[in-house]
């Protein structure tokens, strides 16, 4: 009860939200998602569902990358159709995208330092905040070296790196976790539950045990449209009669596919 | 920043231990805040060896602070010029083979081929324009098209870097070669680049850029002759004040094209 009397009172929640309204992408016939509603507030979201449902476009057309065909996207209270708006939103966004490349001559601080100043973050505050952010993921003895000498991992972790630099309110991951060691996952998700207390950060995943330690809530996206959001229990909770796995959100997860296939045909 | 400095005397009495508590607290405080007065603190030898002695091994404890740059305007525009995917490798290499070229041509023999340099000169910027941005040639791409510099920001700040080092090559070539007067290099130079930028809103940016080049190719390598309409290079009729309007329009244009679409710079959508 206080806590949610804190929450109101600190921070404008209507602002926070990323509101998706009838969206539809398609690249040329095909079509990618199609009239999704999404609404997500503070807090860790799980993007599941499995490959090709259409996660990496609607992580894309959050980040501003992409271009929806129709539908409505607000960020922040901001339509991201609006041009204007555009700039502002995407200061206070963090993108981590599924592959991404370097410039090989860049040294881990370099990289994270770039988008430090392309994401228009006061000039005084740059120098702290990637060290910071360096610090937060671990690579901060690893700063001056040259990216193309990491690991798969440590440049995994270099993304998030620049991608949390900007202390951004709207933060979405596509498989973070990828090329993550064990213990750099569990590290991960300590970092999760941190950024997830006053920003919205949304983690794409295919890797369902992701989701039930760090996620508060979790969407379900299937053939281009979201065929479940709630909690990981709620999640678990509908595998109770059918679907198969060795969890039980692994079971619900299965039986929710299931049935949106079924809905379908 | 600090007007109050503690005396000679009271110094030298907080050295000695000759002070008060109540006095040698409020020097003490003072000279946590003064470096000053912490120079001028009188030690005696074997205190003095032990104050570098814990300074030595405190500061072997620290971590090392790395390359930490500061967040200064100066860096903030080195960062924009000097980083981008094309910076420095693709072009220095180019303009070294042109400043060899010109070189060659001034110690050389008379120039046999002085529209080498015309066909090469303005080419330079409008081939590292092209490769600097969008989803092909910049690495990066996805994720500073989600910047708020994504788009034309970030795309004029490649090009005055390309810019910066290609048009004093234009400029050496003009000298050089004798065709036309050498400051009308730069019409070419800016024009066949803001060609490529305005191109880069309608088709992927290199192959803007390899229109914008075999545009230009074409046009220097025209039959030319006695029977031909198009005057010879060498009376340098490209680079001639009676080119600069052609130009200047050809560079409005670019530049309209550039604004009215720039919000699909880069080639955005994709599979």
């Amino acid at each position: 009860m206080r806590r949610r009397e804190i929450g109101s009172s600190q921070r404008d929640v209507g602002t926070m939200t990323v509101s998706i309204e009838g969206l539809r992408v398609g690249y040329g016939r095909r079509v990618v998602l199609d009239d999704l509603d999404m609404e997500l507030t503070v807090g860790v979201h799980g993007l599941l569902g499995p490959n090709g449902a259409g996660k990496t476009t609607l992580m894309r057309v959050l980040a501003t990358v992409a271009r929806p065909d129709r539908g409505r996207v607000r960020l922040l209270g901001h339509d991201i159709a609006d041009q204007a708006a555009l700039r502002r939103v995407r200061r206070q966004l963090g993108y981590l995208p599924q592959t991404f490349g370097y410039y090989p001559r860049f040294t881990v601080r370099e990289f994270v330092e770039y988008f430090a100043w392309l994401k228009e973050m006061p000039r005084t505050r740059v120098p702290l905040a990637v060290e910071r952010a360096l610090d937060r993921v671990g690579l901060l003895d690893r700063a001056d070296e040259r990216m193309k000498h990491l690991s798969g991992g440590m440049l995994r972790r270099a993304g998030i790196a620049q991608a949390i630099v900007n202390d951004p309110r709207v933060i979405l991951l596509d498989e973070p976790t990828a090329g993550l060691d064990p213990e750099q996952r569990v590290d991960f998700r300590e970092l999760l539950r941190e950024l997830g207390v006053d920003a919205c950060v949304l983690v794409s995943t295919h890797l369902v045990e992701d989701i039930g330690t760090a996620c508060g809530r979790v969407s379900l996206v299937e053939g281009g449209r979201l065929v479940f959001t709630g909690t990981p229990e709620e999640l678990a909770g509908t595998g109770v009669d059918g679907g198969s796995g060795d969890s039980a959100i692994e079971r619900g997860y299965t039986a929710v596919l299931r049935s949106a296939r079924a809905a379908r045909q | 920043m600090n007007s109050f400095h503690v005396t000679e005397a009271a110094l030298r009495a907080y050295a000695e231990d000759r002070l008060a508590d109540a006095d040698a607290w409020s020097v003490e405080a003072h000279l946590d805040r003064c470096e000053i007065c912490r120079a001028r603190l009188p030690l005696d030898e074997p205190i003095g060896r032990l104050v570098a002695e814990v300074g030595t091994a405190l500061a072997a404890r620290l971590p090392s602070q790395g390359r930490t740059r500061p967040g200064t305007r100066w860096r903030q525009v080195a960062v924009l010029l000097g980083a981008g995917p094309a910076a420095r490798v693709g072009w220095l290499g180019s303009v070294v083979v042109t400043l060899a070229l010109a070189v060659a041509m001034e110690i050389g023999p008379p120039p046999a081929r002085p529209w080498i340099l015309l066909l090469l000169a303005p080419l330079l910027p409008v081939l590292g324009v092209a490769v600097s941005y969008g989803r092909h040639a910049d690495p990066l791409h996805e994720l500073v098209a989600a910047s708020p510099y994504a788009g034309l920001r970030i795309i004029l700040w490649r090009t005055l870097s390309v810019l910066a080092v290609t048009v004093p090559v234009a400029l050496l070539g003009g000298a050089v070669s004798r065709i036309g007067t050498p400051v009308l290099w730069l019409l070419p130079c800016l024009g066949l680049t803001a060609l490529t930028l305005g191109l880069g809103s309608l088709i992927e940016p290199t192959r803007a850029g390899l229109t914008v080049a075999t545009g230009w190719a074409v046009l220097v390598l025209l039959p030319q002759g006695n029977a031909s309409p198009v005057p010879p290079i060498g009376d340098g009729w490209l680079v001639a004040p009676a080119a600069a309007p052609v130009w200047t329009a050809v560079i409005a244009a670019a530049v309209v094209l550039l604004l009215a679409r720039q919000s699909r710079l880069g080639g955005e959508v994709a599979p």
